[in-house]
């Protein structure tokens, strides 16, 4: 689990760190203190996906706010951010940081399947040997997300 | 009587007309061995004008060594020599005239002409160093014509896995230089098929065969950029997943021939994490930290 490879062949970096890109455009943060300042995406351990953000996406902004690309220590008292990667290696992890997070407007993205039910807005998961998005929207709306209708279209799975 | 004097006639010009070419023969060979090649190429070829020498095995054995010369050393062996074209015909024509008791000739047009053939091979291997795939192609399809010619049951097999293998690494390497010739992709594999349709166990085209696949794959989603939306990337996942598909039975026999090998176990390894198979490619990553104790 967890497999760091060389960075410009982790395939699965690369379309990880395209996914949060985009769904980044895709969904609104109601508190409009989250409008302000830079956008701040954390990658939790995953040093591939936070090398590719940082090499074809962090000149990017979403919306007026410039991306911040943020490399993560593997903690439970990490600090608040637009996005919060987690990859599955730190997922035990996941129940104290979505405690500490609750509320804060973070939109905590997993790449396991218990991702979503242990409180995560977004999993990664691999389907037919395709990575594909599933949603909670509930998660979502208990930290002030709004998903646009076009990340529910396009998503694999939506839990509503 | 006067019949008989006109005959002796005869038979005494053309013994001097016999003696005189054979003079000619002799002539171009002291300046052959004097390395004036080019007059003894002149000498030769006046000699044979005559049709006294057209079944001489001799006389055709030594215009093949001076136009194996002039090839060497006047053309500077210049693989579009025309001289090598013609020192292998007169060399074949000396094999083939000679009657003599010892074969003498035979042998010596044997060596002369295997020897000629042999230096298209080393043409071809010379044209693939400077990544003149046209020119291989052509050297090396000289080469086994005129080693067939020579000895029709010739078993040019391993030659030939040596050949397409090294034209496949330069169209390998012309593609890698710009992925857009997908022309040289498709020769690249297409010389691969080649070398597996005489050795279907052959190492080096099954594991070559695969990385060229999965490469493809990797570059296909290395591509994708900041202006990539959901669907594209889906799109770009889908059709890198056919490379990788493709990739991997290639990869799987390679591994089957050297089970140990870091390079399949590697290849294995990221075959199937860019498949998203993520059991399968740990348990690579493991047998490469059993046997070599990397990661």
């Amino acid at each position: 689990m967890g497999l760091e490879r060389d960075g410009d062949k982790d395939t699965t970096a690369i379309v990880k760190a395209s996914y949060i890109y985009n769904i980044a455009k895709l969904v609104d943060w109601k508190d409009p203190k989250m409008k302000e300042g830079n956008f701040v995406i954390g990658i939790m351990s995953e040093s591939n996906i936070y090398q590719e953000l940082i090499k074809k996406y962090s000149n990017k902004s979403i919306g007026k706010q410039p991306i911040e690309v943020r490399k993560m220590a593997r903690s439970e008292s990490v600090g608040k951010c637009h996005i919060l990667y987690v990859p599955s290696s730190a997922l035990t992890l996941l129940p104290a940081i979505r405690s500490n997070l609750a509320g804060s407007g973070t939109m905590i993205i997993t790449d396991d399947p218990s991702g979503l039910s242990k409180g995560a807005i977004v999993n990664f998961s691999p389907v037919a040997g395709v990575v594909k998005i599933e949603l909670s929207i509930p998660n979502a709306t208990a930290q002030g997300i709004q998903v646009g209708a076009t990340l529910k279209q396009l998503a694999f799975k939506v839990e509503e | 009587m006067r019949k008989v004097f006109a005959i002796s006639i005869l038979m005494f010009c053309f013994s001097v007309a016999m003696y005189a070419q054979f003079e000619k023969v002799t002539e171009a060979r002291r300046l052959y061995q004097e390395k004036n090649y080019v007059e003894a190429q002149r000498t030769i070829d006046d000699a044979m004008q005559h049709p006294e020498l057209e079944l001489d095995a001799y006389a055709w054995l030594m215009r093949g060594y001076i136009y194996k010369d002039i090839y060497k050393k006047v053309d500077k062996g210049d693989p579009y020599s025309k001289a090598r074209k013609n020192a292998l015909e007169y060399a074949m024509k000396a094999m083939e005239l000679d009657t003599t008791k010892d074969q003498v000739f035979f042998s010596d047009g044997y060596k002369l002409y295997d020897h000629l053939a042999k230096t298209y091979y080393n043409d071809a291997a010379r044209a693939m160093n400077k990544k003149d795939h046209e020119g291989a192609v052509q050297h090396f399809a000289n080469y086994e014509r005129t080693i067939l010619e020579l000895t029709p049951d010739a078993d040019l097999t391993q030659k030939k896995i040596e050949f397409y293998n090294a034209l496949a690494t330069v169209y390998t390497k012309l593609y890698n230089g710009d992925r857009q010739q997908l022309d040289y992709f498709k020769k690249a594999i297409a010389m691969y098929q080649k070398v597996m349709n005489l050795d279907k166990e052959n190492y080096g085209a099954n594991y070559n065969m695969a990385t060229m696949w999965y490469n493809r794959g990797v570059y296909n989603i290395q591509q994708i950029s900041w202006e990539n939306d959901i669907p594209s990337i889906e799109l770009i996942q889908k059709v890198s997943k056919e490379f990788f598909m493709q990739a991997l039975p290639f990869m799987l026999k390679a591994h089957e021939q050297d089970p140990t090998r870091i390079e399949t176990l590697k290849g294995l390894e990221g075959i199937y994490y860019s498949l998203q198979d993520e059991v399968k490619s740990d348990e690579y990553r493991a047998k490469i930290k059993d046997l070599y104790g990397v990661e």
